[in-house]
Parts: C-alpha cells; structure tokens; sequence
C-alpha cells in the first residue's frame, strides 16, 4: 500500500483494523519515515483524547418500567416499588401510572400487531407461577389494555413481587444442599418436605448442578427439587443485580432484602458491573451526584455484582467416639489466597465464603521432603501445641507430590479457551492474560505445541495448534497480541471446539490440555450446566483435563470454576496480577500443566485413647463420607507434579482417665490377625492412622499408602518454621472467616504471630502476607480485641 | 420455581434465550438508547425505538441473531430511528401530545441538553462533521463497533468507513487542541 500522512491506513492501524500482513507493511513503513510516525503519534493522542471525551458523555437508558416490561418478568411497577427500589440511575416515578399508559397506548398503536405477538410471547417468560391474581391497574379501555402490548393485566404488588423472587431464590437453594444440613434435615423431616425444612439454612449460588459428589450422594430422591438450570440462569446476572438479590452472609428473607438494598452502596453495585469501564467512571460520577453518599466505613463487602461463592459452615469439632475416622478429598487449588489478596488490597474484607482455609495454606511452599524415587507421595508429619487453643494440639499433615523435572516434562498439547467479552478489557483482565500467556510461552519448547480459542466475544478458533518452534512462536505471540475485547455474547466456538483442537493432537504419552481463562462469563457454547459438566468429564476421562484461570472481579464464579476444574482434573486459580501469573506460569508450571496424580483422597484414623475430639481446618467443600474413601467411582482432587499439600488438625487430647472407658482396641485394616493381639498395646502409642488414596493420571484404580503417626510433645515455640507459619496462616484464615474456633486469636495476635516467621522468608511471599495480616487487621477496625463471631454477621447455618 | 416438574421442553428452550435475552439487554441497553439519541435527537424517542429493537429481538428464532448481536442490534435500531423520523416529519404535531406529555423524572430536553453541553463536550466536537461521520464516528469510539460491523450497519462500504473515520479523526484533532478545558463540568470528575 501506498502510504503517505493522509492514508487512512494510519487510522485504521490505531483502531486495530489492519490485518497482519498490511500492519507490518505499515511498520515497517514508520520506521523509515519519521514524519509518518509523528503523523501517526498525533493521531494517536486524538484518538486518545476522543475516547475520553465519549466516556465523559451521561449515560442514557431505558426507564424502569420500559426496562422491567422488557424484561417480561414483571409487570409495571406502582410508586412504591419505585420507591423502595433505589435504581441508582435515576430517581423514582411519582406519577401514577396511568398517564404512562396513555402515552405508550398512543405510541404503540402503530405497533399492535407486533406487540400482540410480544404479549404472547412474555407471557412464556412470565414465572409460571404467574396465573394471573389479576389486580387490575385502574383503567377500562379495552383496547388500551390490548394495545399495551407490554403491560399485562396481572400484576402482583410490590411486596408481593419482592414475596416471589426471595422464594423462587430461596427454591433454588434447594437443589444444592450441604452435607450437614441434608443429614438434619432428613434425619428429621420426611423427604417431601425436607427442602422446605433446610431452605433457612442455606444460602449458595446458581451453578448448583455442580453439587459435590458427597452431596449428590446424600441427596434423598427428591422430585420436588431437581437440579434445574433454568431457574439459576434467571435469577443469575440481570435480575438479581438490578435488585440486589444476590446470595449474601444472611438468608434473604423480605425485610432483610428491603434493608440490604436501602443500605447497599451503589458504587458498588456499578463498579462491578461487566461494562464498568465503558460506561466508566461517568455512571459513578452520576451516583455521586444523585444520592447522598452513604457514611458507613468501608467494612464488609455487602454482595453485588455477580460474583458467587459457595457456603458451608467450618468443620466442627468431632468426637472420636462417634466419629473415628475423617475423609475427604484433597485440595490443591490455591484461588482462594488470590481472591483474598485482592480484596483486601481492594480495601474490604472479603465475604467469609470466599476464604477456604486449606487454600491458604497451600498457597506457600513448605519444606516437605520429596518422594523416594517410584513413589508419588511423600508425608511429613508434624505435631506441636496449637498456639490459640490452650491445651489443644495442632497435628499438620504435610504431602509432597514427585517432581517432575523441567527437562523430563513430557510434551504439552495446550489449548487455550479464553474469554473475550467486553467485560474482559480492564488492564487486570485481558491484558494480563496475554502477558501470562507469552511468560508460558517463553517456557514451552518445540516438542510443545499451542493453540487458542476465543469465545463470548469473537468467537473464533483464533489459532490451530501449532507447534512452538521458531516460526511458531512469532505466529503465536502474533495472535496473542491480535486479541481483543469485544461486545459479543454467546458464541458457537468455545469449548467444544477446544476440546476437538486437542483431542485432534491427543497422545496418551503427553500433556493434553484445555485451560479457559475468564472472568466469570461461561457463555463457552454449551449454556447447560450439566451438559457442560458432562462434556468435561467425558473428556477428562480420555484424558483431555481442564484448567480454569480466574482473572478480574466482579463477576468470579467462584465455586463454578472450582468445580469445573475438580471434574477436569485439573487445578483453578486466581490470577490477581502478573506475579501470580509468573508463579503459575513459570515457577510451578510442572505442576501447573502435569497431574500426577488423580482423585486423591485422605482418610485419618484417630486413636480414641490418645485424642478425644478433633478438627478438620479446612477442606469443608471437599468432605467424603467414609465409605467413599475406597469407592474409586467418587471424584476428588487431582495434585500436579510438585505440588504440596498440607492438612492441619486440631484435636483435643484424651485425658488419661478416658482410656479404658471404651473397647479400645486401636485397629487398622491392614494388619494381619496375628498382629490384632498386639495392636493395643503396640499402637497404643500413635495419635493417628493416615491413609491416602490416589489414582495414576491414565488409570481407574486407586492405590492405598498408609502411615502411622506418634505423638511428640512440643510447644509451639518449639515447632518448626514451616509449622509455625501454617498455622499462622490457618489463623489469618479463621479470623476472617469469623469463624467460632478462632479460639484467643485477635488481629494482633495473628500479626505478632506472623512477624516471628518472617525470618525464614522464602521468595517473599510471607512478607506479603504479613503485609495482608496487617491491611485485614485495619479493615476490621479492632486494633485490639477480638472481633468476635458474635458481632459478625451471623449465618443461619449457626 | 414453583411448578417445575411440569417443564416443557419448550420453556427450556425459552429459558436458555431467557438468559441471552437478559444478558443482551443488559449490554446493549445503555449503547443503544445513547445510538438511537444521537440519531433522533429526543430522548423519549430513543427510548421508544430501542424498546422496538428488543422486542424485535425477542421475536428471533433463537441462534438467529447469535454470533453478530452488537451488528445487527444496531442495524435494527438505526432502521427504525430512521423509520421515526420519517414518520415524525410527516406528521403535523399534535398538541395533544405536549398534553399528554407527563412530566418525566429525568431533566427536560432543555436541561438535558444543557447538561450534555457541560458535562462533556463532544456535541461540540462532532458539530463540525458530516452526518455520516458522526454516526461512524460514534459507532467506533462510542461502541467499539469494528469496521466491518460499521459498514454492515450504516450500509456503507468498509472502505468508505476508513476514509471517513480518518478525516474526522483529523478534524477532530484540530479541535481537540483548541477544546476550552475551562469550562466547568456539572458532574465531578
């Protein structure tokens, strides 16, 4: 092309028009001609400029009752609604309705036809509980009411609306109940009735067709509540954030939806929105000016946006007696310390459910040592006093999985499914994701091989897989650049197509990979949940796995993308910036891309004369029942090459006079008979039994390994530093939870406790977690004193 | 939800648009309406036309639309404002309308207007340019429409959209220069 100051081509290169090719012709034409680059750099900054002043410009939309008939799930609202729903944007209607249906009578006329078939066809989106109660709406002209396409003749007060939505949510709760409360509620209510009984306790999110296998097994056949994805995609983004019916610390009971909306902080509310940053600053510009601002201190995160995570009280404290053994699977995702991270740095406490102990601790690396050689697992057992519980005792179970050398790393098949939404265009997004990209692809060889597809914008096989040599990379790190995000929605491309890239490439002997980044947004093509858990599973199963990379907020899909990655056998993270990017990228990359082993399973047995109660810290979405430790059928954790993880008991020891008390013969099953006569007297001496589960990457059938643990009588102090920080850790986690077992901890204790560990600060990352300790510690206010469970907000659960 | 064990396959299906549907108008809703302003100059009219263009979306057969949502939302919404105005300068105005006119919560036009004129400045940056430019110029910085879904919008060609984005993006510039930054904003920054 021929190019001079005045081509358009200038322009169209810095809107992101020009193909590959003419974008290199172009640069290489500014590089020869300096006029052209200044010609190039002015427009630039117009461009710049430009953008900026459309941003400034006031946002424009819909009225409500436009919006809500749209809708089609409401019908139009009385000045009371209005009035109690504070729609940040504008303040409400007084005028009576009817003057409003004049005036769209009028302008609909034209449109009666078409707004017949609309009425039918928003009649089919109504909640079908809609058989009309029909309240009329004060007017008699029949052929107004016909001609109001959009207004129907039913419409349940305001109230009563409210009524609805907080039991069609409170419905939804139904479906994915937890372990605990399934176990009381069918323990003491008759199976039909049992949702009913169990809906107070619980609150969780859409999604709930990943219930956990525990749950799905303890779930009684129950017809009135089948895993509906219908009504989790109702209630999911639009609804639900416009009248701030999100899932929350409470149970959403009526008044307590009115409250949280009167005192929700609209900033919020908009900052999270998926298009904050095109309708920008400009909507919370608007706010301010609107409402008042709101002089609450800058505490909690009150839910908003649509970010969703799944809740399940901490573990209690189990007695031996009754409960002797303890199982569940193993955890090696570490998204919950990012998520955490962020919000603190963000300026609020995270909301309890985000904070899952075990994540925390297993975000740092600890000094386990490694497998012999053949093995996959090794176990460093470690005991000493538990610093906030006076008299109890901290048992850490630390598990390091084999490493897999950088040189010995089999080939990568990688297929990266990434979300190009236009929520996905903050810098703390998109961008991250490619420069977390080209850090994997600086580690990958040419026996690797990449490819990329994009969905929820241009939905599109952005690249066949293509091998990562020379050429390779440049096209590689060509189309990574080329990336965009865009304003589509749902896309045909997406996982399907991903999974077909890799399967195309598969080879038993090497690393066969889908991992899918995103922001929250899983319009990946197959919008049926269970579908979409199928596919993975399927998939998995042949040996395709799956990762999933949270990026951004606002919209995280929490406990989604945990339970996609769990059935992928594959691990889900949190990438809050580009450090955590190089962590997972780079320094654990092994780990990242190889499992080794898959399922993995814990069961401890505990010696009833040494240790009277016990708790699991930890590890609440991932219970098992016992028998579900030998069944291979059930899924569980899936750990990378390298990984570690650790497992921290609290537990209560036995006063000696309790011995003798009961038949206390200590057994495990792997003894022969022979050694059952002994058993008492020579395990009489172990605190606990350890057993693992695990499955080869490629196999079905488990493989038990077992360890015994004796007691050492150690004070904290005394304890080494890998111990000491877990706990503190574990600590941090508790507190923030609020959780009733935070025993004397205080934010100052945690933090004193912190700075003693820093000595032995391994890459830096225990510096920021003091650094976390001490943000956590102003957030909650209470320099001293302990913020107490009890001026938390409460859970039904307790 | 209440009845559900009575689930048609139907309503399924109507469930999954339920969600496009929803999400499509949490998207586009704010884009489109601020569009079709720019087109018909009233707001009420936007409003009105936008409502159309939802509506006209709900009657697709589903994966109709799918894959270019942004495109042809704006191709059916710039239709219509088109199809308004058309209509608009036909009719006499009627002062019934005036009459009818509830008094809205929103500022009058007048005020709007104004508020427009001080909270940014980009109706006096765009005065200077030909209709076409400042419809192509908002559909790219405003929305972020790519060339290609430009053209397929306002039925020019992509050629036509380049030249036209690359003049006024040069008249622009010169104006941009000369903006008078001193003027207040109503809103804070």
């Amino acid at each position: 092309m021929k190019l001079s100051p005045d081509s358009p081509e200038l322009t169209a290169y810095l809107l992101g028009e020009l193909s590959v090719t003419e974008r290199a012709e172009l640069e290489a034409a500014l590089r020869q001609s300096p006029e052209l680059q200044a010609e190039l750099d002015s427009l630039h900054q117009a461009n710049e400029q430009l953008i900026q002043e459309f941003a400034a410009e006031p946002v424009v939309e819909l009225t409500t009752p436009q919006r809500m008939a749209l809708l089609g799930a409401a019908k139009p609202v009385s000045e009371t609604t209005e009035a109690a729903t504070p729609t940040p944007r504008r303040p409400s209607n007084p005028e009576p309705s009817w003057w409003e249906q004049v005036l769209a009578w009028r302008r609909y006329l034209l449109g009666a036809i078409a707004g017949l078939s609309a009425l039918v066809l928003t009649l089919f989106l109504l909640p079908r509980s809609a058989a009309p109660q029909s309240r009329e709406l004060g007017f008699t002209e029949p052929q107004t009411k016909q001609a109001l396409s959009l207004d129907l003749a039913a419409s349940p007060p305001a109230t009563q609306l409210e009524a609805t939505y907080t039991e069609n949510f409170q419905k939804q709760l139904v479906a994915a109940p937890t372990v605990e409360t399934l176990v009381t509620s069918l323990a003491t209510v008759p199976p039909s009735t049992a949702p009913e009984v169990s809906v107070e306790a619980r609150r969780t999110t859409s999604f709930s067709a990943f219930a956990t296998p525990a749950d799905q097994q303890a779930l009684a056949p129950d017809p009135s509540a089948p895993a509906d994805p219908k009504s989790f995609y109702r209630m999911d983004s639009l609804l639900a954030r416009r009248y701030g019916l999100m899932p929350g610390p409470q149970p959403p009971t009526t008044e307590a939806l009115a409250q949280r909306r009167l005192t929700e902080r609209p900033l919020d509310l908009l900052r999270s929105s998926g298009e904050a940053k095109q309708l920008g600053d400009n909507l919370t510009r608007e706010v301010e000016v609107l409402r008042p601002p709101l002089d609450e201190p800058r505490g909690r995160w009150v839910p908003s946006g649509t970010e969703s995570y799944r809740t399940l009280p901490d573990n209690p404290f189990q007695e031996v007696l009754s409960a002797r053994l303890s199982t569940f699977g193993l955890d090696v995702d570490t998204a919950s310390y990012a998520n955490v991270r962020r919000f603190l740095r963000d300026g609020a406490l995270p909301p309890a459910e985000a904070v899952r102990l075990e994540e925390l601790i297993n975000y740092f690396r600890y000094d386990y040592p490694v497998p012999a050689r053949g093995e996959l697992f090794a176990a460093a057992l470690e005991i000493a006093d538990c610093p906030w519980k006076e008299g109890h005792k901290l048992v850490r179970i630390g598990l390091q999985a084999k490493v897999v050398d950088r040189q010995e790393r089999p080939p990568a098949n990688l297929i990266f499914l990434l979300d190009v939404s236009g929520s996905m265009e903050p810098e703390n997004k998109l961008p991250l994701v490619k420069r977390s990209l080209r850090l994997l692809l600086e580690r990958l060889t040419e026996r690797d091989s990449v490819g990329l597809v994009t969905y929820a914008g241009e939905s599109r096989i952005a690249l066949e897989p293509t091998l990562v040599s020379r050429d390779g990379r440049t096209r590689i790190n060509d189309v990574i650049e080329a990336l965009r995000a865009g304003s589509g929605t749902a896309g045909a491309a997406g996982i399907v197509d991903a999974y077909r890239l890799a399967t195309n490439r598969f080879n038993r002997e090497w690393v066969n990979r889908v991992i899918l980044c995103t922001d929250g947004d899983f319009n990946i093509g197959l919008s049926d949940p269970a579908g979409l858990q199928q596919l993975i599973e399927t998939q998995a199963k042949s040996g395709v796995f799956l990762s999933v990379f949270g990026f951004g907020l606002g919209n995280l899909k929490d406990s989604t993308m945990e339970r996609l990655a769990d059935t992928g056998n594959g691990n889900y993270a949190y990438v809050d910036s580009f450090s955590e990017a190089r962590k997972l990228f780079v320094e654990q990359l092994e780990g990242t891309l190889i499992t080794v082993a898959k399922d993995v399973k814990v069961q401890v047995e505990f010696n009833p004369t040494r240790v009277k109660s016990y708790r699991l810290l930890g590890y609440e979405n991932r219970a098992l029942r016992d028998r579900d430790f030998n069944d291979d059928s059930k899924d569980a954790g899936d750990v990378g090459a390298g990984h570690q993880v650790t497992v921290l008991y609290e537990i209560e020891p036995a006063t000696p006079n309790l011995a003798g008390v009961d038949p206390l013969r200590y057994q495990t099953p792997a003894e022969s008979s022979a050694q059952k006569t002994n058993s008492a007297t020579r395990h009489g001496e172990e605190l606990l039994h350890l057993r693992l589960r695990y499955k080869a990457p490629d196999g079905e059938q488990s493989r038990l390994t077992e360890t015994p643990v004796k007691d050492s009588d150690r004070e904290f102090a005394q304890a080494s530093a890998d111990f000491k920080f877990a706990a503190v850790v574990a600590g941090y986690g508790m507190v923030l939870r609020g959780s009733p077992y935070q025993g004397d901890l205080t934010w100052e204790k945690v933090l004193r406790l912190a700075e003693q560990g820093l000595g032995a600060d391994r890459e830096g990352y225990w510096a920021e977690f003091v650094d976390l300790v001490r943000r956590a510690q102003q957030l909650s206010g209470s320099p001293v004193g302990n913020p107490s469970p009890n001026d938390r907000p409460r859970r039904s659960n307790f | 939800m209440e009845s559900d064990t009575t689930t048609t396959a139907a309503a399924r299906d109507l469930s999954g648009r339920d969600e496009f549907l929803r999400a499509s108008l949490e998207q586009f809703e704010a884009p489109l309406v601020r569009y079709a302003l720019s087109l018909s100059g009233d707001l009420e009219t936007a409003r009105d036309v936008v409502q159309d263009t939802f509506l006209r979306l709900y009657q697709q057969p589903p994966g109709e639309v799918g894959g270019h949502l942004a495109q042809w939302l704006f191709t059916v919404c710039r239709n219509r404002a088109l199809d308004v105005q058309r209509k608009n300068r036909r009719m006499t105005p009627l002062t019934d309308l005036e009459l009818d006119h509830r008094p809205t919560p929103e500022p009058s036009p007048a005020d709007s207007a104004a508020n427009r004129d001080t909270a940014g400045h980009v109706e006096e940056l765009l005065s200077g340019l030909s209709l076409n430019q400042r419809e192509v110029v908002r559909l790219k910085f405003q929305h972020q429409l790519s060339y290609q879904q430009i053209a397929a919008v306002t039925s020019l060609s992509v050629g036509n959209v380049g030249f036209l984005l690359h003049t006024a993006l040069k008249t622009l510039r010169g104006r941009l220069e000369k903006l008078d930054h001193s003027r207040p904003f109503t809103t804070p920054l």
